[in-house]
């Protein structure tokens, strides 16, 4: 850029060549502007960043989690969960097992990136040893749940392709209907077919296809309630795997939102205090 | 109250134990500090933040082979309990205490009591001073954590030498973006704990624990102290650490006690420079451990393991996960002294079911590059409800030349199965 302007001679007529630059340059712009139309990838794409737009600026949260399977009454593991907001990178989350007794005081920690895999520890209290734990272990389940380790995080915008696919109703809300493409490596899904509440642009529903393109699970996002009159967290999501009916809910309870979390209590060597 | 509760409670300890255990760490002024939190948490009325939970356990050690050192037991039985007493501040410091004891029907000396835990955690921003024992785990290989220096390994409790003493100490950290420093002073040492008369997993002679030798004419009272610096740059974790003070290593030297030759452990000055690196690039994970130790009774040396761990993930299509791993330990006094990780291979593989009981079972082997010799491993653990784990061990040795120092142990390999009872 400045080069170039250093090699653009002054004058009164150079003056004039500008104008009439300037104004070629700008009417271009317009046209391109007309007959632009939006690919279904970028409206895609486009639908969710606003997305995560909308639900930037809780700071800090917190929550208590609860896992039940296969609608059992009682949860077999309890968690309270944190998670910091870090905007420019990718957020960072802890989470503290309360429940059972034997994983009493093991803590996990994730920083999450836009453009790097993401960064896993875990803190067993026992040898007081904290642990790299691989975030190549997408495809393993979490306590033997229907989630993977990779369906526990929402993904960053950065991590995925889109393509919308239609507009429709869903449970009395319009949404839209936009499949997601994993970009990173070793990811047990070829797409996620997401349902995204166009008036309040929360997730509602999300379509898990494997490798074979077979629809596999189906997460529902349930009993969504509105904190600080703005953000949006739901109290219940549910994983249904198509092919045996199991389930896995998670419950969120105590949702507690802009809350001042201190960042170094989100690094490996200070993980041992939060038991 | 409670004072006298608890002293009350250690002269009882001291009654049972008086004779194998030392108590001498009570009296160190650090107790007394510690001491007084522990008042302080008590005289808090009304908080919640407080909780108590821990472990008991039975063990049951089985041997294939007859003991071929007299006076040594067959098989061994032993319980234990571990409870957890923890306490938050309104201000978010921590006050934590957990003793531990175990009762072994074999050997007077594995019947011991520790306190693993009686610190006080207070942060402030970038700051954390953690005073009291505690524990302090350093390393990431899986096969011999050389970098971790901070406690005494209690041998008793487990050959594998994966179980530590609590660490009297003072420690200061700071975090900041460029990484974590540590600085640690750490006013008393602990002696390692050995098998006694009766136990199996010993050498010949019998180690005198009654009569360490010291280096340092200050013995126990020497005041170690070490630094860390950790950091994580993406996906590289990088420790450094530098450590002076009492060697937790000790030399066997030969003494005499009751009229019998026994080994006195004999624990030297050193200083210790050490880096420990872990990286993580897609499905593998590489892991490396070095040491320089500078003695002055003995040479320096270096030391180092490194090795590779390979991630097979959601095998056959199933939640399961497959860990493979490959290290290498190296020694340089190799030939020179007596030394058991001096040029040896491990390979292992690591199951994880992860399945709602969160089963695993591990498989590994040391083998000894020079003698052939080699140890097995193989351990398994489940969860039976949700207070209830049962763990599964076998550990052996192979193939032991006369001339190892592993050779009196030839006969001690054993099954062990254990179950452990978790309240809160």
């Amino acid at each position: 850029m400045k080069s170039r302007k250093k090699g653009f001679p002054n004058g009164p007529v150079n003056f004039f060549i500008r104008i009439v630059l300037n104004g070629l340059v700008i009417y271009f712009a317009f046209l391109v502007n007309i007959s632009y139309s939006e690919t279904v990838e970028e409206k895609g794409l486009r639908i969710a960043t606003a997305m995560e737009r909308r639900d930037d600026g809780w700071i800090g949260q917190t929550a208590d989690v609860e896992m039940l399977v296969n609608q059992q009454k009682d949860p077999v593991y309890k968690f309270h969960a944190r998670w910091l907001e870090k905007p420019e990178d990718g957020d960072k989350g802890v989470l503290i097992y309360k429940y059972p007794s034997d994983m009493r005081g093991v803590i996990s920690l994730a920083h999450l990136h836009r453009f790097m895999t993401n960064d896993m520890w875990i803190f067993i209290p026992r040898n007081k040893r904290v642990k790299r734990f691989s975030s190549q272990k997408k495809n393993s389940s979490f306590l033997g749940s229907q989630f993977t380790n990779e369906d526990l995080n929402r993904g960053e915008v950065e991590k995925y392709s889109y393509r919308w696919i239609r507009d429709e109703d869903y449970e009395g809300l319009l949404c839209s209907v936009v499949d997601r493409f994993p970009e990173e490596s070793n990811s047990g899904y070829t797409k996620q077919r997401i349902w995204i509440d166009q008036k309040e642009q929360r997730v509602m529903k999300m379509e898990f296809y494997n490798l074979k393109n077979f629809h596999i699970k189906t997460l529902y996002f349930k009993e969504f309630k509105q904190y600080l009159k703005y953000f949006w967290r739901e109290s219940k999501r549910i994983m249904i795997n198509e092919q045996t009916d199991a389930s896995t809910t998670f419950l969120f309870k105590n949702w507690k939102l802009k809350v001042e979390l201190n960042e170094n209590d989100f690094v490996p060597t200070r993980l041992k205090k939060l038991r | 109250m409670k004072m006298t509760l608890s002293q009350h409670a250690s002269k009882n300890c001291g009654d049972i134990f008086g004779s194998v255990t030392k108590w001498d760490f009570i009296k160190f002024p650090f107790f007394c500090l510690t001491l007084f939190s522990l008042m302080f948490v008590l005289n808090c009325s009304g908080a919640k933040a407080h909780e108590i939970r821990g472990t008991a356990s039975l063990q049951a050690r089985f041997y294939s082979n007859s003991p071929i050192h007299p006076g040594q037991e067959q098989n061994s039985f032993s319980i234990t309990a571990a409870p957890e007493y923890i306490h938050r501040f309104d201000d978010g410091s921590l006050f934590a205490f957990l003793p531990f004891v175990r009762l072994d029907s074999a050997d007077p000396e594995r019947t011991h009591f520790d306190v693993r835990d009686l610190s006080y955690t207070w942060s402030k921003d970038a700051w954390e001073i953690r005073l009291g024992i505690r524990k302090e785990f350093w390393g990431v290989v899986e096969s011999v954590n050389l970098v971790d220096i901070i406690n005494q390994i209690d041998l008793v409790e487990n050959p594998e030498s994966k179980d530590k003493l609590g660490q009297p100490m003072v420690n200061i950290s700071f975090t900041h973006d460029w990484g974590t420093f540590d600085f640690f002073m750490l006013p008393y040492f602990r002696e390692r704990t050995f098998p006694g008369k009766r136990g199996r997993l010993r050498l010949g002679l019998v180690v005198d624990t009654d009569n360490p030798i010291y280096e340092s004419s200050a013995e126990e009272n020497h005041i170690d102290f070490a630094f860390r610096y950790f950091h994580t740059i993406q996906n590289l974790d990088i420790g450094i650490s530098h450590f002076f003070g009492t060697s937790r290593d000790p030399q066997p030297r030969i003494g005499i006690k009751n009229g019998e030759l026994v080994i006195r452990p004999f624990y030297q000055q050193m200083k210790q420079t050490s880096v420990d690196l872990l990286l993580e690039t897609g499905s593998w994970i590489w892991k490396f451990e070095g040491i320089y130790r500078d003695t002055s009774t003995t040479l320096d040396y270096y030391a180092l393991v490194g090795g590779v761990e390979y991630i097979f993930d959601g095998i056959w299509g199933t939640g399961m996960d497959l860990g493979i791993f490959l290290e290498y330990l190296y020694d340089e006094r190799k030939g020179v002294e007596l030394t058991v990780n001096e040029d040896d291979f491990l390979v292992g593989l690591r199951f994880a079911f992860n399945d709602l009981r969160l089963t695993s079972i591990q498989a590994s082997a040391q083998i000894d590059r020079d003698t052939d010799t080699w140890f097995p491993v193989v351990k398994a653990s489940t969860r039976l409800n949700s207070k209830w784990r049962l763990s599964l061990r076998y550990l052996g040795l192979v193939d032991q030349p006369s001339d190892d120092v592993f050779f009196d142990l030839r006969d001690d390999d054993f099954f062990e199965i254990e179950l452990i009872y978790y309240f809160y």
